[in-house]
């Protein structure tokens, strides 16, 4: 899946770093019709967690009531320097990840 | 003209135009209200047993996002809180599924302020709920009326 990960790359210590995520992805409601008259199957993203340096920021259980194309902006403090690492999953089982390292001055 | 109430977002001059146009409501019908007001019998039913204990409406808890949208399809919201956050709900009672989502928040970004777009069934009350650190719940709720929906069903 491709996605859109938008953090700075320093940040002064002890300020909030603001993070943007923009990811491809339908969030098909399962009730759109196709040119075959079937029903397109749901498929949304359902869980993506937002961890720094394995602490966690941000948890989300999310489902049909999100846009397609899911944007999030959030902003968290980092501790120190490290890597910030965003996985999501959807209704099909597929993963997405994505990463951003920032460094603490 | 009135200043859009909004104050973190850019707001285009369409949007302006279209809080004037709501008039009557002016511009507070985009931010949260602070009148006294207790979750809907909907509101209840899709949070079953997630929130327990009593629901504030106050000024713990900020909810933006426009009174009126063209559609239903991709809708900006914004929560955020001055108080440390441990938990976000955003209930939309009138969706097929009414929780749009449901965040837990670590304490890196326990003052984060947190955006995105969703999706309206129909115009209706949009209600944030924000748990705090010691476990109480404050909420925000605002109206946000729709001319098309987003296409969740035959409707």
């Amino acid at each position: 899946m491709t996605a859109r990960l938008i953090a700075p790359a320093t940040v002064k210590a002890g300020e909030p770093a603001d993070v943007k995520l923009t990811i491809l992805h339908p969030m098909e409601l399962g009730t759109r019709r196709l040119d075959d008259s079937s029903i397109a199957a749901r498929n949304v993203i359902e869980t993506l967690t937002a961890t720094f340096e394995n602490e966690a920021v941000l948890t989300l259980q999310m489902g049909t009531g999100i846009a397609a194309n899911p944007f999030w902006a959030f902003t968290f403090v980092p501790p120190r320097s490290g890597t910030l690492n965003v996985r999501w999953r959807d209704t099909a089982g597929v993963e997405g990840t994505a990463r951003a390292t920032i460094s603490v001055q | 003209m009135q200043k859009p109430a909004a104050q973190n977002g850019h707001f285009s001059r369409r949007i302006a135009l279209k809080i004037c146009a709501v008039g009557l409501f002016g511009s507070a019908a985009s931010k949260s209200f602070a009148l006294p007001v207790t979750l809907s019998a909907g509101q209840r039913a899709a949070l079953g047993n997630i929130v327990s204990g009593n629901v504030t409406f106050d000024a713990a808890v900020s909810l933006i996002v426009e009174p009126l949208a063209e559609t239903g399809n991709a809708i900006p919201v914004r929560v955020s809180s001055p108080l440390e956050i441990a938990r976000w709900i955003l209930v939309a009672e009138k969706n097929p599924r009414p929780i749009v989502f449901d965040a837990s928040v670590g304490p890196l970004a326990a003052r984060s302020p947190i955006s995105t777009r969703i999706r309206l069934a129909a115009t209706q009350n949009v209600l944030a709920l924000g748990q705090s650190r010691s476990g109480t719940w404050h909420a925000a709720q605002a109206n946000v009326a729709l001319t098309a929906s987003a296409c969740y069903d035959g409707t």
